[in-house]
């Protein structure tokens, strides 16, 4: 927001300092994680939690999520459909070597 | 024929014959199986008014899913969607892509941290990302708008209203898809030959003027590749807006894709589905085509 208000020229040259620059870097490291983060930080909420206002950004992390998952024996079969669909087109896609070799 | 002319070679050059023909034999059979044959198919059902509530009555109709289509509100309503949300987003990716790519390269501090977070949205699953961030944009208990509060402007209503759907929408598939170009600019900065850069900068040329007049046209090729794969990709985007927003409020965000799934697996008018997903195609190799062709005319010129 505060780069933003800046001329495009002046903005350029703060980046080129390496502490501006480093900010930038960054926050964009922030922007890129923070879903990852609050994706992770729910799956340890308690659904009162998740669903708090204001957002709770403190709480007591809870591994009932995980065991839920893990104890409804699906997420397995799932994981075993990921594993041949991701497998199965590696191996129909990847170039055959004897598809390439030169005859001799 | 040959074969009877010239004895001599023929064991020879039929073996090369058969050799070269089974090794091309895997491939075209994918090919034929995999892309041809539905792709025929799909073109037949878009003359047909096949519908899965009557399959057995099949008839064909010539143009009139075409004539439809083009007629149809809706269609003209989801290729507007398709293009605003298309570049949109490509055009916010390359520029924060490129920008980072190029603050990146001169960074010597926790570059392989940076490089590593940079790659999360990447290697997330997105299903489970665009979740979160339905979660996160909710207008009264996400935590978007309570940041907002917190620095005291205006909550927004991100998925409810018809522009900041749209907003949304690429908003996420910035998230997920800026890295992407980051990746290929990043690459092609690390291959890049530093000679032309060092003598202007010996000219007396400024970081600003370096960038613009000679980074970015000797970036230019790698750019390209990066914005057609982007450009299509986004074309047909799917699991970010059936997550997020389902196509509404009402059909606001209800892209071209979208569009061919609902009449295809909700209405199950395949025929009408088919002739959309038929004109998409064409939509997207001319868009591609044209887009290689004349690359050359967004070129930023090069002042060596």
């Amino acid at each position: 927001m505060t780069i933003g208000a800046l001329s495009p020229a002046r903005r350029l040259a703060r980046m080129a300092s390496p502490w501006g620059r480093r900010l930038v870097l960054w926050l964009f490291a922030v922007w890129c994680l923070f879903p990852v983060y609050w994706l992770v930080t729910m799956s340890l909420k308690q659904q009162v939690d998740v669903i708090a206002r204001p957002p709770r950004f403190l709480f007591t992390p809870v591994w009932d999520n995980y065991q839920t998952v893990l104890r409804n024996g699906d997420v397995w079969g799932y994981l075993a459909n990921s594993l041949v669909v991701a497998l199965g087109s590696t191996a129909l896609a990847r170039p055959w070597p004897w598809v390439s070799r030169r005859p001799t | 024929m040959t074969a009877r002319r010239r004895p001599v070679a023929s064991s020879a050059k039929r073996e090369r014959t058969r050799f070269v023909v089974l090794m091309l034999a895997p491939a075209t059979i994918l090919l034929i199986g995999l892309t041809i044959i539905p792709f025929a198919i799909s073109v037949a059902f878009s003359f047909t008014d096949y519908s899965l509530t009557a399959p057995n009555a099949i008839a064909f109709t010539g143009l009139a899913n075409y004539v439809r289509l083009f007629t149809s509100a809706e269609f003209q309503n989801a290729v507007r969607v398709t293009v605003e949300f298309t570049v949109a987003a490509v055009a916010a990716e390359l520029v924060l892509g490129v920008g980072i790519a190029a603050l990146l390269h001169h960074e010597t501090r926790a570059v392989p941290a940076l490089r590593l977070i940079y790659l999360m949205p990447l290697a997330i699953t997105p299903v489970a990302a665009v979740f979160t961030f339905r979660i996160m944009l909710n207008p009264s208990l996400g935590v978007f708008n309570y940041l907002l509060r917190l620095v005291g402007m205006h909550p927004v209503d991100w998925l409810g209203t018809p522009g900041m759907a749209l907003v949304s929408l690429i908003l996420v598939d910035t998230w997920q898809w800026t890295p992407f170009i980051l990746l290929i600019a990043a690459g092609g900065l690390s291959a890049m030959d530093e000679e032309p850069l060092e003598a202007a900068a010996m000219d007396g040329a400024g970081p600003c003027r370096i960038f613009f007049h000679h980074t970015l046209p000797l970036l230019f090729p790698y750019l390209v590749v990066a914005v057609v794969f982007r450009t299509i990709d986004a074309f047909k985007t799917f699991d970010i807006i059936f997550v997020l927003t389902g196509g509404g409020p009402g059909i606001a965000t209800r892209t071209l894709n979208l569009l061919a799934y609902k009449n295809g697996i909700e209405f199950l008018s395949m025929g009408y589905a088919a002739a959309l997903a038929i004109v998409m195609l064409v939509f997207t190799i001319v868009a591609s085509q044209a887009l290689l062709r004349r690359a050359d005319l967004f070129r930023p010129k090069a002042a060596l």
